[in-house]
């Protein structure tokens, strides 16, 4: 089903044409096609549960006021990836925002309990700019130019980042090769 | 242990809440609705502002074009009468013979 829907994408993306729910039902597809990515992007950039919902929701009205036309299905996905992580930004920048110091892995989804999931809870612990550059980089496979065009930082940032969040992991863990 | 297959692992089993998603679909369903709406009823009045603004045009028109017509009236007027009684003009008076004076010459006598 998954494979239909992104067949209809690529069609709607090869002709230029703006999707509407009315037109063809693309969004839906679209939503469905990138709503896990967006979701884990916001997760490893917000390190919550609720707020990562709030953002999930934010890019996806975005997409439905803007009606972006996209050259490509790689354009489009770095797209999402932008939003997600500007919408994220300016979210950590909201003073109204409260500030959790603890990760709440109780709050996320029902899917994990705590403990079962130690990986995540250690990316999850990890400074704002490390966690998006551990996960672009090693869930998503974007290179750290990729990565420094999608977030707007220098390529040198980007691999410092890198560099520290995976020390800080192998420290944390314990035992972990490249 | 690797790190990038743990961390694929990991992030592999987050998935999306269902029910947020489900909500978001309904609500990006009534937002189009409501768009749409707005759209068509927009159409309509436009129509009938239309029609029912013609009229003070119209006049609005006429009222613009008699103003320019007497503007104008008004500006060819004064460009008829170039000197205006408030214009300084030279004024020339006539005098009499007796009026007109002229040097005299008178003889004082001397005495012896």
């Amino acid at each position: 089903m998954l494979a239909m829907m992104e067949s209809e994408r690529n069609k709607a993306v090869e002709i230029g044409q703006k999707s509407r729910i009315e037109m063809s039902g693309v969004t839906f597809a679209v939503i469905d096609i990138y709503k896990d990515m967006i979701y884990r992007t916001a997760l490893a950039a917000v390190g919550n549960n609720a707020d990562a919902e709030d953002i999930l929701q934010e890019v996806f009205l975005k997409y439905f006021k803007t009606h972006p036309v996209f050259e490509s299905r790689e354009h489009e996905k770095a797209w999402f990836l932008r939003v997600t992580i500007n919408e994220s930004k300016n979210l950590l920048r909201s003073a109204w925002r409260r500030r959790r110091v603890d990760v709440d892995i109780a709050s996320l989804g029902g899917q994990t309990t705590p403990g079962s999931n130690p990986v995540l809870e250690a990316v999850l612990s990890l400074p704002e700019k490390y966690r998006i550059a551990i996960y672009l980089h090693y869930f998503e496979d974007y290179s750290i130019k990729e990565i420094a065009g999608i977030t707007g930082s220098s390529e040198s940032a980007v691999a410092q980042h890198l560099t520290r969040g995976r020390k800080r992991l192998e420290k944390q863990l314990g035992g972990y090769r490249k | 242990m690797n790190m990038h297959k743990e961390i694929k692992e990991a992030f592999g089993r987050v998935h999306a809440p269902e029910d947020v998603t489900e909500r978001l679909k309904q609500d990006l369903y009534q937002m189009d609705l409501n768009e749409n709406a707005e759209e068509m009823t927009c159409e309509v009045q436009e129509a009938s502002n239309r029609h029912f603004l013609r009229y003070p045009l119209y006049a609005a028109a006429a009222v613009a074009l008699c103003v320019g017509c007497g503007l104008s009236l008004w500006s060819m007027r004064e460009l008829e009468n170039p000197l205006k009684p408030a214009s300084t003009v030279p004024v020339v008076s006539t005098t009499t013979a007796e009026e007109t004076t002229e040097p005299t010459t008178e003889t004082v006598a001397v005495p012896d």
